[in-house]
């Protein structure tokens, strides 16, 4: 994994930071356009239905026409019903996965960051062995590690805590690994050097100059962080015994698969698939102008 | 790369990621090896006066071994590889394309729309999809097609797991295509290529190490493939307790109490997924070797 | 209730408020409590605190009503993140880190597996005047190597129901036995192709050993330490036998209850019936709220006209966890909720359970049928005669759990491929047996 070939932010020249899109200059190219449009709608598609059905009532959801929305005001009525399912236990699911998702996040991308810089950028005793165990670790499965986890969390009688589902995921390997190729792509030696020279120290250079230019990839890293963590079921399933900790993957879990077979109300069950869907969608499509998934591209020529 | 001169930052730096994972990754799989090599033995009276843990040597990986099952549920798990994988590797590579050809339209649209699925948690892109296929509520045909039958069920499952990742493998390979310099594809252009001409000979080769690595992720993906087989079973009597791999060491742990058994298939199947990776990496050399001609 | 979750209960905040409340008072004036068996306290009260999991609808009042009366032993409900033996694996898990509840409520089947496990304590010491409330038959779930292990709440025998007015309108009466059954069958998926008299259901194999119950067998039996098994027995077999004719024949459906097409079926009226138990009035009214009062309860057929006996389809017992720092106070709320008539009185109104207690089966708040069966007043006095007959296993096996994800994966497998049903009931039984083996139990043969 060397640092040759590698992205390195305004050396390259990408042709976007140069040239604007030359659009108005003939007429469209359809095909590509066609085949994008085809592929969005089938990237769409499953919500575009949850939107239909959220306005059906339970009897019509089984009994109307599919993709035809029903307009007799039961969207309202399931929202509202899902929201106050339980004593309002969906907001508390959604506040809860919330907590996991930004505080895992923000942790896990923090000590990513700062273990991608280390092995990224020194060179030290067992660093390479390091990072070799940690490219390994990636591959292990999450259902091999969830009992020992929770065995080892109860002799400290931390399970059914908000900690016990953190605590596992402040560390990833990937992104560790995404962080460490990003550091030595993005934090030149020449800088360092030179900084060292002025006298800087280590600490120095690492909070002024290193965490600014690796600023891009860590807001990466949070969000793919932030996404994973947001999606974990089987986590939270092996740690949590009480409803008012669950996160929205496993409260929307229980409500619509119980094991051993009881009816739902499958309207709020739709529902709330649809209110879970909404807030992460409209969250990345905002903040998308802030990250940048050409780091772990970047990564690759190696 | 910095001289090795003995510096304290960097293992400071270090340290929290090392702990964790010594605590959180390490000691628990070291802890699941030696359950995979223990078991159970209950002794004394109807229902077991005793219940000790006691060595159990190689017994658990040889049940899982000569369990025909086990080699079933492998098949299976291929199968929908073989189709997911090539599936999500062409779609992404497809729609880069597509995303990066001049005077494209509608790309900003439908970039976002092609990645919304990522946002979607896998247990719950199951159960939508779960409704998309039942002639109860399909609006695409469910009356006619049989999504759950004996064959159909693999290109069913196959389909969530490519709608889940297609979008975030299209991003990483539209950036790499952003990132390619501009002069060669320029040149092409003023020499008359067209533009499928470009992305097949010019931009496609160039990005094979973009490709190489998704297809990597792609297949560790499929191996350890469980959300959407678990969510879909309560619809599909097609789909077993045991119809993938990683399906059976969760029915094992979690529902037969059997950690002894699922520990050592879990291993098994980990000892697979390297021998995998490392024959995924060994083509895909080859691949980008061949590529960069 | 018999049936694992409905609705979840409500949040423990609330549970916990109350709790707080009732510490508060407790400990403001000393109450004059002296059922709590506080035989260390000196004076001043200690309050105990105790866990109870519990996925049933409605459990929440019946837990407040009890900590109001008794603010010596305050009982908090927990709702389990998973039922069935999701639940119980947890619950072994869990005892080995120690972390259990004090009290957990566990279907009959899974009792032995967990006096195997070593999850939950005998009950006798506790409550000896236990046995007297209830019939043998009773007793027997929960009694084992001559020990009382849990107190059994409810009792759910198998029960036919269904569409009263499809039935008049094809001329039809409730069949009383199998071959009548078969008949219905046919005839109404004559009338209409589209409509089913039931479903088989691949996917709750409790539902089959009900049936097989019915038919005299007994899957476990045991001599001394040692057990045999029977999965595929003669009378199971021709259960197995009967149901696989008719889903040849294409009369019943193939969905297992509770499934989304099963579900939609209910609703529309293409299902109008189901070889359920006692406590599916208190499912109907989510399942197919539009049907309410078209339904009929009837003795399930038997196989010779006039055999009234019948097998159960669910039905729990609470039990004291061996985690449990209180033993003797968990026992005594146990006893309280599903013994005294206080506590059945809370369980019928609040869970619709039909009670194991002998005695209260006769109880008044039992002489107006549930909601849904408005149609049939004397629906509860049904069920008391069903319940006089109920007959189930000697025992059930101490791997349960395997055997059962045996059994959905096999009849599944079968249903899907078409094939033998009696060939899934040989691969259930070699797999319990080759389980119980691995195990180190005792299997004769």
């Amino acid at each position: 994994m060397t640092a040759t070939g590698t992205i390195t932010p305004g050396t390259a020249a990408p042709r976007a930071a140069v040239e604007p899109r030359r659009h108005t200059r003939r007429r469209a190219n359809t095909g590509p356009t066609v085949v994008l449009l085809i592929g969005a709608l089938y990237c769409v598609l499953p919500a575009l239905w949850i939107l239909v059905a959220a306005t059906k009532s339970n009897a019509e959801l089984f009994s109307t026409a599919p993709y035809l929305p029903s307009f007799h005001g039961a969207f309202w009525s399931n929202i509202s019903g899902v929201i106050r399912y339980n004593h309002g236990i969906f907001l508390r699911w959604a506040l809860n996965s919330v907590i996991y998702a930004v505080g895992g996040g923000i942790a896990s991308t923090a000590i990513a960051g700062a273990a991608g810089y280390a092995l990224g950028k020194y060179d030290f005793y067992g660093s390479r062995v390091i990072f070799r165990v940690i490219v390994a670790a990636v591959l292990l499965p999450q259902i091999l590690l969830a009992v020992p986890q929770y065995l080892l969390l109860a002799k400290f009688g931390l399970t059914n805590t908000y900690a016990s589902v953190i605590l596992p995921q402040l560390v990833s390997p990937f992104a560790i690994y995404l962080c460490k190729i990003y550091a030595e792509a993005s934090v030149p030696d020449e800088i360092m050097e030179a900084a060292r020279i002025d006298g800087s120290s280590e600490l120095r250079i690492f909070t002024s100059v290193g965490s600014r230019l690796m600023l891009p990839a860590l807001a990466t890293v949070l969000l793919l962080q932030f996404i994973g963590i947001w999606n974990n079921f089987l986590l939270p399933f092996v740690m949590l015994s009480s409803n008012s900790l669950y996160p929205l993957t496993l409260g929307l879990y229980g409500m619509i698969m119980p094991t051993g077979g009881q009816p739902n109300e499958y309207s709020l069950v739709v529902a709330g698939v649809f209110l879970s869907i909404v807030p992460l969608a409209a969250l990345f499509l905002s903040l998308q102008r802030f990250w940048r998934i050409d780091l772990i591209s970047g990564g690759l020529k190696a | 790369m910095a001289k090795r001169r003995p510096r304290l930052l960097p293992v400071l730096l270090v340290t929290p990621a090392l702990v964790l994972l010594v605590l959180f990754i390490a000691a628990p799989a070291g802890y699941a090896l030696y359950l995979s090599l223990m078991k159970v033995r209950v002794s004394g009276g109807l229902l077991g006066t005793t219940t000790t843990q006691v060595f159990a040597g190689a017994g658990n990986y040889v049940a899982t071994f000569t369990d025909p099952e086990f080699w079933h549920s492998l098949g299976r798990m291929l199968l929908v590889a073989v189709i997911g994988v090539p599936a999500t590797v062409i779609l992404a590579t497809l729609f880069a394309l597509c995303l990066d050809a001049n005077r494209a339209r509608l790309t900003t649209v439908t970039r976002l729309a092609i990645f919304l699925p990522y946002a979607v948690p896998g247990v719950i892109a199951s159960l939508l999809w779960g409704f998309l296929y039942l002639p109860a509520t399909s609006p695409i045909g469910g009356d006619a097609i049989n999504y759950f039958g004996g064959r159909t069920i693999f290109f069913t499952v196959a389909n969530v797991a490519v709608w889940g990742v297609v979008g975030f493998n299209t991003v990483v390979l539209y950036t790499a295509l952003r990132a390619l310099p501009r002069d060669t594809c320029e040149a092409a252009q003023i020499d008359g290529a067209s533009e499928a001409q470009i992305a097949l000979r010019i931009k496609l080769p160039l990005i094979a190490p973009a490709i190489a690595m998704i297809s990597l992720f792609s297949v560790i993906g499929a191996m350890q493939l469980f959300n959407e087989p678990t969510a879909l079973r309560p619809l599909a009597n097609a789909i077993t307790s045991t119809w993938v791999p990683l399906m059976r060491v969760y029915s094992d742990a979690f529902v037969n109490n059997d950690i002894y058994g699922g520990a050592a298939s879990a291993f098994t199947l980990l000892v697979m997924t390297v021998a995998a990776t490392v024959g995924v990496r060994v083509l895909a050399n080859r691949f980008v070797r061949r590529e960069r001609g | 209730m018999a049936r694992r979750p409905g609705r979840p209960a409500p949040r423990t905040a609330a549970a916990a408020a109350a709790t707080l409340t009732a510490a508060t008072l407790a400990l403001a004036g000393c109450s004059s409590s002296g059922s709590s068996s506080s035989a260390s306290s000196s004076g001043s009260h200690q309050v105990v605190h105790l866990t109870i999991t519990d996925w049933d609808n409605g459990m929440q009042t019946v837990v407040g009503t009890w900590n109001k009366a008794h603010p010596g032993i305050q009982v908090q409900l927990i709702k389990p993140s998973g039922t069935g033996y999701t639940l119980y694996n947890k619950l072994i898990t869990d005892n080995r880190a120690g972390t259990n509840p004090d009290i957990s409520e566990i279907e009959y089947q899974a009792l032995p597996e967990m006096v195997a496990n070593k999850v939950i304590v005998p009950l006798d010491r506790y409550l000896p005047g236990l046995a007297a409330k209830y019939s043998s038959a009773a007793l027997d779930q929960v009694r084992f190597q001559g020990a009382i292990y849990g107190v059994p709440q409810n009792i759910c025998p198998m029960v036919f129901f269904y569409r009263q007015d499809v039935f008049s309108k094809l001329g039809l009466k409730a069949p009383a036995t199998w071959d009548q059954y078969a008949a219905d069958a046919a005839a109404i998926h004559k009338a209409n192709p589209k409509q089913y008299l039931g479903n088989f259901d691949a996917a709750d194999p409790e539902w089959f050993a009900g049936l097989a119950q019915q038919a005299g067998a007994n899957w476990w039996t045991t001599s001394g330490d040692k057990w045999t098994v029977a999965i595929n027995d003669a009378a199971t077999q021709k259960v197995a036998a009967y149901w696989q004719g008719l889903v040849n024949k294409g009369v019943i459906s193939p969905e297992p209850s509770f499934s989304t097409q099963w579900n939609t079926d209910m609703n529309k009226g293409t299902m109008v019936g189901w070889v359920s138990a006692q406590w599916a009035p208190n499912q109907l009214p989510t399942i197919a709220p539009s049907t309410a009062g078209k339904w009929q309860a009837a003795a399930l057929p038997a196989w010779t006209a006039g055999d009234q006996a019948v097998g159960t389809w669910g039905g729990e017992a609470e039990v004291v966890t061996a985690n449990s720092k209180h033993p003797a106070e968990a026992a005594q709320f146990v006893q309280w909720m599903n013994s005294t008539t206080q506590g059945l009185n809370l369980l019928i109104k609040n869970v619709d359970a039909f009670p194991a207690a002998t005695f209260a089966q006769a109880l008044p708040a039992l002489s107006s049928p549930p909601a849904f069966m408005s149609d049939q007043p004397d629906y509860y006095a049904l069920m008391k005669t069903i319940a006089q007959n109920v007959r189930g296993f000697q025992i059930w096996g101490p791997n349960a759990s395997v055997t059962f994800s045996s059994y959905s994966d096999a009849f599944a497998s079968a249903l899907q491929n078409h094939t033998s049903f009696a060939q899934a009931l040989n691969k259930v039984q070699t797999t319990t047996v080759n389980d119980m083996q691995k195990s180190g139990f005792q299997v004769a043969g």
